[in-house]
């Protein structure tokens, strides 16, 4: 099942403000809104921290949002968003009353935990990896173990909340437990976040170059914030310390967790450039253009030299490769716009991808490395800067493919041509020679057995013209096809020729059997070059070499004549056209004073 | 004259039966194949076999396969090849380590019944008849060279009724000249083409194997 998706298309309205943007906007402005209700307690006195805070916080929340707009990275992009609340919640430690001490350090716990989940589902939408999952239990058990174990052995006043109408159960409050808990807890925090740093490390070498490139700033960031929140955690796992400073290390926290945003928008921001890059190499590797050159120019650019392209021959209705050959590509029953990243009923993991032109009409079909999956955009960036030049190899394939057509009728007509000099010389052979040879005999018994003189002499008067048309007749055959080509092949039926023609001729030509037409072809084009070389020429020595080389057969005839006034060509186009429409082809090599070597390559089976 | 004949064309085959008839010659056998004749001739083998060069199945050399045949089966049978086309490679072999009562006629000199007649009778005398047309052909294929050049008018008249088959006595006949200055000719020939005879300078005697010499000289384009 191949996966076919949209045709480049061209943008309406600036990427960056959609409905999606404004969307995102609304809903990092909606948590910063919330974050700032939460902690206005602590705002009032320290406004720098609120804006640091507001701004991480919304941002998160921003990029969550547009993230969760994207088919891949939906769960991503949600538990980002989720991240953001939590930080929000977070501060509601700062009323110092009701239920927000309590919820704090869940809040806090949550909020490292959504952001971490959230890297590692990304791109594949679920944890891939064993490590992953791994991490993502032992995380779950200790960022909501430490929080429980923190309200059942403490009283609020330990835990930096001292005001009068703070909720907080305390069932089994002890200090030595409470200090036991502290002490576990830093310690699991700070392994939680170097484990964490591991398994991202651990993922990097099984992603494509291309991911990496994208992905690593944001490991590096997320490695940063997971290990400083454990070291800055951990002033505040003492005993009674006050809420200020338990504050000041959230507002810290909140800080460096802005990092993530941040690094966000720089992999974009390298995406895009990446995109942009490959559309300026696009342009530059496929000009002049040809079909060739377009496949080998999206192989470079998308770095997959397993990529495939099969171009839409309107008037046949088919797909043909590169050659000019149909090719049985499946269009796929996917309907066009479609796009199903991320299909596991993709062929082998192959990416088949129909582009199509302005009008909607079908133009080409890509077919990619499934890696190239997760980067859509820059596929689609490299097809669109290569749109243009798609559509003129296009054209230019339907042209290779009417020229295929052409040349395998012109083939067709060589072989039925062949066959119908075969039956024509061998009816003048066996039929009218035969006739007038007995005609020929009869005169002579005529003429041997009349006692009248005059009679006599009519009979060998009749005899002589008789053999006059005969001679014309022979030559006639000879000019169709020559008996002995049909009989004996290239090899003999040459033989009569270089006798004919007298100059010194050596040759050299194998006694293998080729198909009527080949044989007959390379015949007419032997004795024009021939004929040419010593007529024309004036060659006192021809070497003619018929030679097969592997699927291939090479006939060469070098002669040591001039050519007049330095002309090269010593073959009609015709006879040229012929051996092209047997898909050989012919070259003329040497210099005007040095004698001329016509070398044809025929290909046979 | 006894003559047996292989030829697949009925008509022409009949109209050479007649003619042969008519020129008082005795037709034994009228094959329409090699084989058949080869069949019908082996209790009484004529005098000469004529057959024709191309005969089914192939179409190629079925003349020269049943001569060389016959040839092998009967000694003493001379055979006459007849061939429609003034082409040689096929009919050459036929000459092959065979300096003996062998001939190769063209069809449209066996329409001319002294020429026919003429070929049938210095076969079964024991000579070696080439075509004068076939001769020529060869001749004028190499008229260019060097070596051919340098040969005078006379002694190209000579060389070509050598190859021919004729002996010394038939060239002076044919040429008016004493068998005397036939030999000085031929001698001067050999030397002038380097054609080299195993035993000395060809005399008379071995004019057979002279036109062998002298044939293998003309065909072949790679001997110097």
């Amino acid at each position: 099942m191949v996966v076919v998706i949209s045709a480049p298309r061209r943008r309406r309205s600036p990427p960056w403000f959609g409905q999606e943007t404004r969307r995102a906007l609304a809903a990092g402005l909606a948590v910063a809104a919330l974050a700032y209700a939460a902690g206005w307690p602590y705002w009032r006195g320290h406004h720098a921290a609120a804006a640091l805070t507001l701004a991480g916080t919304g941002g998160i929340a921003v990029v969550g949002a547009l993230l969760a707009t994207g088919a891949r990275t939906r769960r991503t992009g949600l538990l980002f968003l989720a991240a953001s609340l939590f930080w929000a919640v977070n501060w509601l430690a700062s009323w110092n009353a009701g239920p927000g001490p309590l919820l704090s350090p869940y809040a806090q716990a949550d909020f490292y935990l959504a952001l971490a989940v959230g890297v590692l589902l990304y791109p594949a939408g679920r944890l891939e990896y064993v490590a992953d999952r791994i991490w993502t239990v032992a995380a779950c058990v200790v960022l909501w173990g430490c929080p429980t174990a923190l309200w059942i052995t403490s009283r609020p006043a330990w835990a930096a909340f001292r005001g009068r109408h703070v909720w907080w159960p305390a069932p089994f409050p002890d200090h030595a437990a409470f200090r036991a808990v502290l002490e576990v807890s830093a310690a699991l925090y700070i392994g939680l976040a170097l484990s964490f740093a591991v398994v991202l490390l651990l993922r990097l070498p099984r992603m494509s170059r291309m991911r990496r490139v994208v992905t690593l700033p944001v490991t590096v960031a997320l490695a940063f914030v997971g290990i400083s929140a454990a070291l800055t955690q951990r002033p505040i796992m003492e005993e009674s310390i006050s809420l200020d400073a338990l504050l000041r290390v959230y507002a810290v926290q909140g800080a460096v967790s802005a990092l993530i945003p941040l690094a966000l928008l720089a992999s974009g921001l390298r995406t895009r450039l990446a995109e942009l890059a490959v559309a300026g190499r696009m342009l530059r590797l496929t000009a002049p253009v040809s079909v060739e050159r377009i496949r080998d120019a999206l192989r470079d650019v998308l770095q997959d030299p397993t990529l495939e392209l099969w171009f839409w021959a309107p008037a046949e209705q088919v797909y043909v490769d590169t050659a000019g050959r149909p090719a049985a590509v499946d269009a796929g029953g996917a309907a066009p716009g479609d796009e199903a990243p991320g299909d596991p009923s993709g062929d082998a993991g192959r990416w088949r991808r129909r582009v199509e032109t302005a009008a909607g009409e079908p133009l080409a079909i890509v077919e990619l490395g499934g890696a190239l999956r997760d980067h859509g955009s820059l596929v689609e960036a490299a097809l669109e800067a290569g749109g243009r030049a798609l559509e003129t190899a296009r054209l230019q394939s339907n042209v290779q493919a009417g020229l295929e057509q052409v040349r395998s009728a012109y083939g067709r007509l060589l072989r039925a041509e062949a066959v119908e000099r075969e039956r024509l010389a061998r009816d003048l052979h066996d039929g009218a020679q035969q006739r007038l040879l007995a005609l020929g005999a009869m005169l002579g018994t005529l003429e041997a057995l009349a006692t009248d003189a005059e009679v006599k002499e009519h009979a060998r008067k009749c005899r002589t013209e008789l053999m006059a048309a005969l001679a014309e007749l022979r030559a006639l055959a000879r000019e169709v096809q020559p008996a002995l080509l049909v009989q004996d092949g290239l090899g003999p039926a040459l033989e009569v020729v270089a006798e004919r023609l007298g100059t010194r001729v050596l040759l050299d030509v194998t006694a293998e059997r080729y198909s009527r037409e080949i044989e007959s072809t390379l015949y007419s084009v032997l004795c024009e070059a021939l004929s040419y070389a010593v007529d024309r020429a004036r060659a006192t020595r021809v070497t003619v070499r018929v030679r097969p080389d592997g699927h291939l057969l090479v006939a060469e005839v070098s002669d040591d004549g001039e050519r007049p006034g330095g002309e090269p060509g010593a073959l009609p186009d015709g006879l040229a056209g012929r051996i092209r429409a047997l898909r050989g082809h012919l070259e003329i090599d040497g210099e005007p004073a040095r004698g001329t070597t016509v070398r044809m390559v025929l290909p046979c089976e | 004259m006894r003559v047996a004949v292989a030829e697949d064309s009925g008509i022409f085959r009949q109209a050479l039966v007649t003619l042969l008839t008519t020129a008082g010659i005795e037709v034994t056998v009228a094959a329409g194949s090699g084989e058949e004749l080869l069949a019908l001739v082996a209790e009484d083998p004529p005098d000469v076999a004529i057959v024709d060069l191309h005969m089914p199945p192939t179409h190629t050399n079925e003349g020269v396969v049943a001569g060389r045949a016959l040839l092998a089966r009967h000694p003493g049978i001379g055979v006459l090849v007849l061939s429609a086309y003034n082409e040689t490679p096929q009919a050459m072999e036929l000459f092959r380590d065979q300096p003996r009562r062998v001939g190769y006629l063209l069809k449209d000199h066996v329409t001319d019944v002294e020429s026919l007649c003429g070929a049938l009778e210095r076969v079964r005398r024991g000579e070696v008849v080439i075509d004068p047309d076939v001769v020529s052909r060869l001749v004028e294929a190499r008229h260019r060279e060097r070596e051919l050049s340098r040969l005078s008018g006379r002694e190209r008249e000579v060389l070509e009724l050598m190859a021919e088959g004729h002996s010394n006595a038939g060239i002076g006949k044919r040429l008016h000249l004493s068998a005397r200055t036939v030999e000085d000719h031929v001698r001067a020939i050999f030397t002038k083409l380097k054609i080299t005879s195993s035993g000395g300078p060809p005399g008379p005697q071995d004019s057979n194997k002279r036109v062998l010499a002298v044939l293998t000289w003309l065909r072949a384009a790679e001997t110097r």
